[in-house]
C-alpha cells in the first residue's frame, strides 16, 4: 500500500506514479500467476514438445528414436490411408451431428422463448441429459439403438418402418453418433433460448404492426438477432468434432469398417495401440493446424453474417 | 376471434414440446428399467415396456460383481480435489482479469481464449509423455493438477460475471485503502457465491463424468474411476446389460441430485454463458 506522503515534489510524483504502476502490474501478474503457469506448461509446453516428437521416430517415453524430420508428416498424409478415412470420418459426422444440430437447438430455442408456459420446467428437463456422462450416454444409446431388441426399432416398426441395423451399418452408425451426440444438445438450446429472449420486444411489435407475419418475424429479425450464438455453435461445433472420442470408443470402437474411427479416436490408437508416437504428434500438430484454420475461417467471416448489437468490448 | 388461434398455437406448442421432452427423457426411463429387468426379460423381442418383474438384485449385483464403491470412491476423491482447486483458484485469476488493470491483461486475456479453443487431443501425447517422465502416471495428480491451475472455461465465466457487478463498489473500496486482495477477498467473494459454486458444480460434474482423462492416466484396476468401471461388466461368457444398465443409473444419480438442488444457479449461468461473449 502506499503511504500518505504530505510534501508533493514533482520528482516525489513522477517516482510514486511509477512505483504505483509497477505495484498495479504485480497484482495482476500475482492473480494470474496460476493460469499463466497452466498455459505454459500445460499448453505451450505440450504444444512444443509435440512439435518436437513429431520429427522424430518416437517410441514409448523414454525413447528418443531416430530423427525423421517430416518423415512422419509425410508417412501420414501420403501413405497411410486409415489417417485420410479418419480425417474424412470427423467431417463427415461432423457436419451431420453440427447441421440438424443448429436447426433442433434453434427450433427448440425458440419455442422455449418468449410466452411459453413452463418453459423453466422445460428448460431444467432439456438440460438434464446434456450433463448426464457421456460413457452413461453411450452404453445407453447402445442399448437403444440395439437392432434386435432395442427400442428405436420397436418405435420404428411399430410406425411400420423396418429400423436399420444401427451400429451394424457403417453409413448408419455415423447417424447413430450423430443421435448420440444431439442427446446432449440441451446447453445450447438454453444459449438460444436465452439470445431469443433479448431480442428487443419494441422490434417485433414495430413488425407486427408492419404486417409481418410469425415466418417473416422469425426471420428477418429473430434469427439475425440470434446470430451470435449461432457463431458460438459453430465454434464449438469444431472443438466438439476434433475431441469426439468417448462415443466413438465406447459404442462403436471405430467400426464398423473404420466407419466410425474418428480422426481422435486413429490418434489415440497411433499413440497406444501401434505405440507410433511420433506420427501420433504429426497427427495432433495437423490437427492444431487445422483448427487453427478452421477457426480463422470462421472468424474471417463472422462480420458478414454475425450480427451485433452495439459493439463487443474485449 | 384472435383469442381462439391464439390459444389453438399454444396448444400445438405445447404438445410439440412435451412430445420433444418425452423423446429427451424415455432413454433415462429406459436405463432404470432395463436396469430392473430380469436377464431373460432385458433381452426379450420385442422388449417389454416396464419390468414384469421386477428384479431389485441387479442393482446389488452392479455394485458387487466389480469393485463398484472402490472405483466410485475415487470418482468421488477426485472430483472433490478438482472441485477444491477450482474454486481456489478460478475465482483469483478471474478477479484479476476483471478488476486489476495491468499491462499484459489482453494478452493474459488471449491465452484463456486460445487455450478454450485447442481440442484436448491436439496436447493429449505430449501431455502423456510429460507426466509419465514426471513418473506421475497411474496416480491422480495428471488429473487434480491442472484443476489447482485454474480451467480456462471457468476463469472465463466467473471474468464475466465479476464485470457484471458495479464498478463503483470496487473504487469505493480502493478509496478507503482497500488492496486488490481485500477488494477480492471482502467485496467480491461475498458478492459471488453463486457463481463461484455453479463453477465448482460443473467442475465436479465434468470431473465426475470424465472417461478419457482416467483412461489415459488411471492405468491399475485399483485406481480405476466409476465411469472406466461401468465399461467392465462384461464377464468372459456375457455381457450383463441389466447389471451395467442399474450400475449406470447409480452414477446418474447423484449428477441428476447436484443439478436437481442447485438448478436455478445453473440455468441462470447457462442462459447467461455465451451470449456476447
Amino acid at each position: 500500500m502506499v503511504a500518505p506522503s504530505s510534501s508533493i515534489t514533482d520528482k516525489g510524483a513522477v517516482a510514486r506514479k511509477r512505483r504505483r504502476r509497477i505495484q498495479k502490474d504485480w497484482w495482476g501478474w500475482l492473480f494470474c500467476a496460476p493460469w499463466i503457469l497452466h498455459f505454459a506448461a500445460l499448453v505451450v509446453l505440450p504444444m512444443l514438445g509435440s512439435f518436437v516428437f513429431s520429427l522424430y521416430d518416437f517410441g514409448g517415453i523414454w525413447g528418443t528414436g531416430k530423427f525423421a524430420g517430416l518423415g512422419n508428416y509425410r508417412d501420414l498424409l501420403l501413405t497411410d490411408a486409415r489417417f485420410w478415412n479418419s480425417l474424412k470420418n470427423t467431417l463427415v459426422i461432423g457436419l451431420m451431428v453440427a447441421g440438424p444440430g443448429l436447426l433442433m437447438a434453434v427450433g427448440l430455442g425458440a419455442l422455449l422463448s418468449g410466452k411459453t408456459p413452463g418453459k423453466g420446467i422445460f428448460r431444467l428437463l432439456i438440460y438434464t441429459p446434456s450433463v448426464i456422462p457421456p460413457v452413461v450416454v453411450a452404453l445407453l444409446w447402445g442399448q437403444l439403438l440395439n437392432p434386435r431388441y432395442g427400442l428405436i426399432n420397436l418405435a420404428l416398426n411399430s410406425l411400420g418402418v423396418d429400423g436399420p441395423p444401427w451400429l451394424g451399418d457403417p453409413t448408419w452408425a455415423k447417424w447413430a453418433l450423430a443421435l448420440v451426440s444431439w442427446y446432449g444438445i440441451g446447453g445450447s438450446v438454453l444459449g438460444f433460448s436465452a439470445a431469443f429472449e433479448q431480442v428487443p420486444k419494441e422490434m417485433v411489435e414495430a413488425a407486427v404492426i408492419d404486417g409481418a407475419g410469425p415466418l417473416r418475424r422469425f426471420f428477418s429479425i429473430q434469427l439475425p438477432m440470434v446470430s451470435p450464438q449461432m457463431f458460438f455453435f459453430l465454434v464449438n461445433a469444431v472443438t466438439a468434432a476434433l475431441t469426439h472420442i468417448v462415443a466413438p470408443m465406447v459404442l462403436t470402437d471405430g467400426g464398423p469398417a473404420e466407419a466410425t474411427m474418428v480422426w481422435p479416436l486413429y490418434m489415440f490408437r497411433l499413440m497406444f495401440t501401434y505405440n507410433k508416437f511420433g506420427h501420433g504428434a504429426a497427427s495432433a500438430w495437423i490437427m492444431a493446424l487445422v483448427t487453427i484454420l478452421f477457426l480463422l475461417i470462421v472468424f474471417r467471416t463472422e462480420k458478414r453474417w454475425v450480427h451485433y448489437e452495439g459493439g463487443d468490448d474485449e | 376471434m384472435t383469442h381462439r388461434r391464439f390459444n389453438l398455437s399454444l396448444v400445438l406448442k405445447l404438445l410439440i414440446l412435451v412430445l420433444i421432452m418425452v423423446g429427451f427423457l424415455f432413454p433415462l426411463y429406459w436405463m432404470v428399467t432395463m436396469g430392473l429387468k430380469g436377464s431373460n426379460e432385458v433381452m426379450r423381442y420385442p422388449p417389454t415396456l416396464y419390468p414384469h418383474k421386477a428384479v431389485w438384485d441387479n442393482f446389488v449385483k452392479a455394485t458387487t460383481t466389480i469393485p463398484f464403491w472402490r472405483w466410485a470412491g475415487n470418482s468421488v476423491y477426485l472430483a472433490v480435489m478438482i472441485t477444491l482447486g477450482t474454486v481456489i483458484t478460478c475465482p483469483l485469476v478471474a478477479y484479476g482479469l476483471a478488476w486489476v488493470p495491468f499491462r499484459g491483461r489482453k494478452f493474459v486475456f488471449t491465452t484463456l481464449i486460445i487455450a478454450t479453443l485447442i481440442p484436448f487431443t491436439a496436447t493429449m501425447i505430449p501431455m502423456f509423455v510429460i507426466w509419465a517422465r514426471l513418473s506421475m502416471v497411474n496416480t491422480f495428480w495428471p488429473l487434480i493438477i491442472p484443476a489447482f491451475l485454474g480451467s480456462p472455461g471457468l476463469i472465463f465465466m466467473l471474468r464475466q460475471f465479476f464485470r457484471s457487478l458495479p464498478p463503483a463498489m470496487v473504487e469505493a473500496a480502493q478509496m478507503d485503502g482497500a488492496n486488490h486482495f481485500q477488494v477480492f477477498r471482502y467485496i467480491m467473494l461475498p458478492l459471488s457465491k453463486a457463481a463461484i459454486a455453479v463453477a465448482g458444480v460443473w467442475a465436479f460434474i465434468g470431473s465426475w463424468n470424465d472417461f478419457f482423462g482416467p483412461l489415459l492416466y488411471a492405468q491399475d484396476d485399483s485406481m480405476y474411476t466409476i465411469q472406466l468401471g461401468l465399461t467392465q461388466y462384461r464377464t468372459y461368457e456375457t455381457i450383463h446389460v441389466e447389471w451395467q444398465m442399474a450400475g449406470a443409473a447409480l452414477t446418474v444419480l447423484p449428477v441428476v441430485l447436484v443439478i436437481l438442488v442447485v438448478q436455478r444457479w445453473i440455468l441462470e449461468q447457462e442462459l447467461r454463458s455465451g451470449v456476447k461473449g
